[in-house]
């Protein structure tokens, strides 16, 4: 009789999500906002060594990986197919993601995972994790550096040895060098030796920790590359989102305040899904008499799940018991939860803290599973209470997760129609460009995102999708 | 290694919901895929009318690519714009459903406006973006005026 193993349970599993996840994103154009100006430039480029050496003199941002990486899939797929390139780069990536974020669980039990089903629901659900699928620029660099992060911390695990240090070592300076966030690979791999994961070790972690130091004297010292302005984007505060220019007027003179606040936020984001983007949505529409399913849910499901997770913490720190695979999931999850938010000073959203949001449900995982264990020895009444409190978070974040489908469907219906308005509007503004080359281009994406036909989420036909998945 | 040989309602419990809405989901993406519409989200238009009261610019390129006039009306399905069935031209459907770059997109596929159809774009929607673009096309001959309900 056929039975299948814990572990090729987990797999399986995450395979279909990523599946779900992959087609979803192969089912969507290109997107024009932020994007398509980065593949003009790429085709301007002669080559991904030019790309390197000009997006060295940029200010306020070090990211010529980021750039060379455009080029490079740029250059791929002009000889084959646009969309099929850069979607299928990103299905790609999300397929890893998964598979690194099981890999390091390592389930052996059917409590593992179950376990790990509730963990890839909580990472899927989380809405940080829509800024890993919901955007690509055109590549999803949050996306690739969540990947790096994962590697790092199955590298971690692993037995160590030579290769695993430089592994880290390369892994990091790709991440650093592709965004900012990317320095939170130091820091996975910094938790990780803390709390005795060793498989890179303590020389591995001296030679990413000398990059860390030489990607800061490169950046504020050889390049002068500095740090994002207070009134460089628009970010959220309180209860609306304020442009440059409001932030200029009302933190200007104290910017230390704003800043504190984002960091706040981001924590409370991660583990509370209140606020989001700094904004505090769901007591908006409180406010507004507007609350509904799509406000609430993400909050309840948070807060509970987060209460388990200092549950298991609380219960270890009581003991003062070994360290251990729970503990150390935590631990971990509280760096790069702390990092992470710290990285967000400038201005907080969702995309910056998938990192975090990550590492959270890599905490969840441990918490769930601890409670699953110590579960048998609850009084009767207690056991039955938090098993239903179990099924119905398993199902709140299982409705968030598939919620990631409904953004995906709205995302995509929302890049056709910026498509579609594109060259009237870049003709109205004289922004049509007058090389044939680049309309070519821009005709033949337009073309591709207009010939996909899309669910049509803009109608609000049903109603219920909207009222409970916010896009 | 274990093998799952006696039931565990807790890890039913917790295992079971994102196990279904895992295959939940692919079953939609499936669905999607062998009859070519979506399931929930399944409101297509029949013509060009439809396509602009539902907002699917998409579906307005595709309709014209194929050869439909963009000038000619259509049967927008109840509870869409009206309660009950109505037939617009493209424009009024889009003018009615609130959308000014809609309108616009219309008008760069080659939509044209005389004086009746103008005016009556203008009165089906008090929308101040698709009355301020409606206004930049006003025909001489068409009036600003509407019948009061």
């Amino acid at each position: 009789m056929f039975r299948l193993s814990p572990r090729a349970a987990t797999y399986g599993l995450a395979s279909l999500l990523a599946l779900a996840l992959a087609c979803d994103l192969l089912w969507m154009p290109i997107q024009v906002g932020d994007s398509l100006g980065e593949l003009l430039e790429a085709r301007r480029s002669p080559s991904v060594l030019s790309s390197f050496e000009d997006s060295l003199h940029t200010t306020a941002y070090l990211r010529p990986f980021r750039i060379v990486q455009i080029k490079a899939l740029f250059d791929l797929a002009q000889y084959s197919d646009f969309w099929l390139v850069f979607r299928g780069f990103h299905a790609l990536l999300i397929s890893m993601a998964m598979f690194l974020f099981v890999r390091v669980l390592r389930v052996s039990t059917f409590t593992d995972f179950a376990a790990a089903a509730f963990a890839l629901v909580t990472l899927t659900g989380l809405h940080t994790f829509r800024g890993t699928v919901q955007e690509a620029f055109p590549i999803n660099h949050f996306l690739e550096i969540l990947v790096c992060c994962l590697l790092a911390l199955n590298l971690a695990r692993s037995r160590g040895g030579v290769w695993v240090d430089t592994s880290a070592a390369v892994i990091f300076a790709a991440a650093a060098l592709t965004l900012e966030s990317g320095l939170l690979v130091w820091v996975v791999a910094a938790a990780a030796w803390a709390v005795g994961w060793r498989g890179v070790s303590t020389r591995g972690l001296g030679l990413i920790t000398a990059l860390l130091l030489g990607y800061v004297y490169l950046r504020f010292v050889t390049l002068s590359t500095g740090m994002p302005a207070l009134a460089e984007r628009s970010s959220g505060f309180w209860l609306s989102m304020l442009d440059p220019s409001e932030l200029q007027q009302r933190f200007g003179s104290y910017p230390l305040v704003f800043y504190g606040y984002n960091v706040a936020t981001s924590v409370m984001s991660v583990l509370f899904s209140e606020p989001q983007a700094g904004v505090f949505g769901a007591a908006n529409a409180w406010l507004n008499d507007r609350l509904l399913p799509r406000e609430v849910l993400p909050i309840v499901t948070s807060a509970v799940t987060t209460g388990l997770i200092f549950l298991a913490a609380a219960r270890r720190l009581a003991r003062r018991t070994e360290v251990d695979d729970t503990a150390r999931f935590i631990m971990i999850g509280v760096a790069v939860l702390g990092a992470n938010a710290v990285l967000s000073f400038s201005y907080t959203k969702n995309d910056i803290l998938s990192i975090a949001g990550t590492f959270y449900a890599l905490a969840t995982y441990s918490a769930i599973r601890d409670g699953l264990l110590t579960a048998p020895a609850m009084q009767r009444a207690t056991r039955v209470a938090f098993a239903v409190l179990l099924c119905l978070l398993s199902v709140g974040w299982t409705i968030r997760s598939a919620g990631v489908h409904y953004v995906l469907r709205a995302q995509a219906f929302r890049h056709q129609a910026d498509w579609v308005a594109l060259p009237g509007l870049w003709q109205r503004n004289g922004q049509w460009p007058s090389d044939l080359g680049e309309q070519r281009l821009v005709l033949q994406l337009r073309g591709d995102a207009i010939g996909l036909v899309l669910p049509n989420t803009r109608i609000g036909h049903p109603e219920w999708p909207s009222r409970t998945w916010t896009d | 290694m274990d093998r799952l040989n006696k039931f565990d309602p807790f890890v039913a419990i917790v295992a079971i919901p994102p196990v279904l809405g895992t295959i939940a989901w692919l079953v939609v993406l499936v669905m999607t895929e062998v009859f070519g519409h979506h399931p929930i989200l399944d409101l297509q238009p029949r013509n060009l009318s439809e396509a602009a009261a539902f907002r699917d610019v998409g579906a307005l390129v595709r309709l014209v690519d194929a050869g439909e006039n963009p000038n000619h009306p259509g049967e927008v399905r109840a509870g869409v714009i009206l309660p009950e069935t109505t037939t617009l031209v493209p424009i009024e459907a889009a003018a009615a459903s609130r959308q000014a770059e809609t309108v616009q997109l219309l008008l760069d596929l080659g939509a044209s406006l005389d004086a009746d159809s103008w005016q009556r774009a203008w009165c089906v929607s008090d929308h101040p973006g698709v009355r301020s673009l409606l206004a930049l096309y006003r025909p001489e001959a068409a009036l600003q005026q509407c019948a009061e309900p």
